[in-house]
């Protein structure tokens, strides 16, 4: 597709309304791969339609306009006044309230547990974290293995992958690399941690075990 | 981020592993990436998989004796490669539903209480800047996203065609963007 076309069909919108026919959606795909202001178009959309999704905010009334706004009651607005602080101030107490105080808890101090598995030589490292924390893995990457960037992950005996995967840099290899782990990311069983570079090349591989 | 221009030289940076080059690669596709995949509604870790499992084809076709043959189309290409692996993934998943897997999904953890401030915060923005908005243009927004109604269902109220539908969201978008809260 070309820009001009994007421009005069209004793809962008059509891409964001799903109203492309598939060749038409796969065209424009591939234009604003390589086009900035198509791409600026389609970023600031989906950013508007990620703010403005029922998800993130419950329906509101559209305001009323032009001559219906002198039909609306004054004692109809007095009572939506009262009804909203009457809201207002129980979303603070019940709702607004707890929330702060569960968020000051989880904002306090805390030290976050970490597993050095270059420490040990043994062939399998345990671990025993407290699943209902989170922790940190720390590993190093061999740099004489130059296939930058690699990829990180903690996989189950079955090969399945666990916690998020994690993209190094070859200038973050040259320190320690963390990996952090949510809460409740692995039940007691083997794992293993595999670092891969371009194309799959093994990098490291750790096999521990979570009691 | 200022935009490198897709040539052999860049290529060939980024063959060449260049920290910039490669920062630049990955800031650039992943946001591009992220959007596509959005439209088709993966969810994060699958998009973040996709994403990866990309760009190290992306890299294993740079390093390859041929390469890539046209740098000024590097965008499409990459897009091209996610394509290709996304079919492959859909072929892949669908066979294993077949067989039946009985791997269990890790449940998707809940947004901890300072993400549900935030998006309680970024919700009341949206309030606001719909009730700031033109009519037309708000209510537009609110039946597409909010009451979730068809295209057709909101053309039909807004006796609108569907092209113009078009225009008036380009509308709205940049009103909303306007109107919306900086910071």
């Amino acid at each position: 597709m070309e820009h001009q076309e994007a421009i005069e069909t209004h793809a962008a919108e059509g891409y964001l309304l799903g109203d492309l026919t598939a060749a038409e959606h796969e065209a424009f795909e591939l234009h604003f791969a390589d086009c900035d202001t198509c791409f600026a178009d389609v970023r600031d959309g989906a950013t508007v339609v990620a703010a403005v999704r029922k998800e993130n905010l419950v329906p509101v009334p559209v305001p009323v306009r032009g001559w219906q706004y002198k039909l609306v009651p004054t004692l109809a607005a007095a009572a939506s006044i009262a009804v909203a602080v009457t809201t207002v101030g129980y979303q603070q107490v019940a709702v607004v309230a707890p929330l702060r105080a569960q968020l000051a808890k989880e904002r306090e101090p805390r030290i976050t547990p970490l597993y050095d598995l270059r420490e040990s030589r043994a062939e399998e490292q345990a671990v025993a974290p407290d699943s209902r924390a989170s922790f940190l893995f720390e590993f190093a990457i061999d740099p004489e293995v130059d296939s930058p960037p690699y990829t990180c992950k903690i996989v189950d005996a079955r090969g399945k992958r666990h916690g998020p995967q994690l993209t190094v840099t070859a200038e973050q290899a040259h320190n320690p690399v963390d990996l952090l782990m949510p809460r409740e990311t692995l039940v007691p069983g083997d794992y293993s941690l595999i670092v891969t570079g371009t194309g799959g090349v093994s990098v490291f591989e750790k096999r521990f075990m979570v009691r | 981020m200022d935009r490198y221009p897709f040539d052999a030289e860049y290529l060939s940076r980024l063959r060449d592993g260049d920290p910039m080059t490669v920062d630049y690669f990955v800031a650039y596709f992943t946001e591009r990436l992220t959007i596509k995949l959005w439209r088709r509604g993966l969810s994060k870790s699958v998009m973040d998989d996709v994403i990866q499992e990309t760009f190290v084809r992306v890299f294993v076709k740079l390093r390859s004796p041929n390469g890539i043959v046209s740098p000024e189309r590097f965008g499409a290409f990459v897009f091209g490669v996610c394509n290709n692996f996304l079919h492959e993934k859909y072929r892949h998943d669908s066979k294993i539903d077949q067989l039946g897997d009985d791997c269990l999904e890790l449940p998707t953890p809940d947004p901890d209480v300072e993400q549900m401030l935030l998006l309680g915060e970024r919700g009341a923005k949206a309030q606001r800047t719909l009730k700031l908005m033109k009519g037309k243009e708000a209510e537009i927004l609110v039946a597409l996203y909010i009451e979730d109604q068809s295209k057709d269902e909101v053309c039909i109220r807004f006796g609108i065609t569907r092209t113009y539908l078009r225009v008036v969201l380009h509308r709205a978008i940049a009103r909303f963007r306007f109107l919306f809260p900086k910071g």
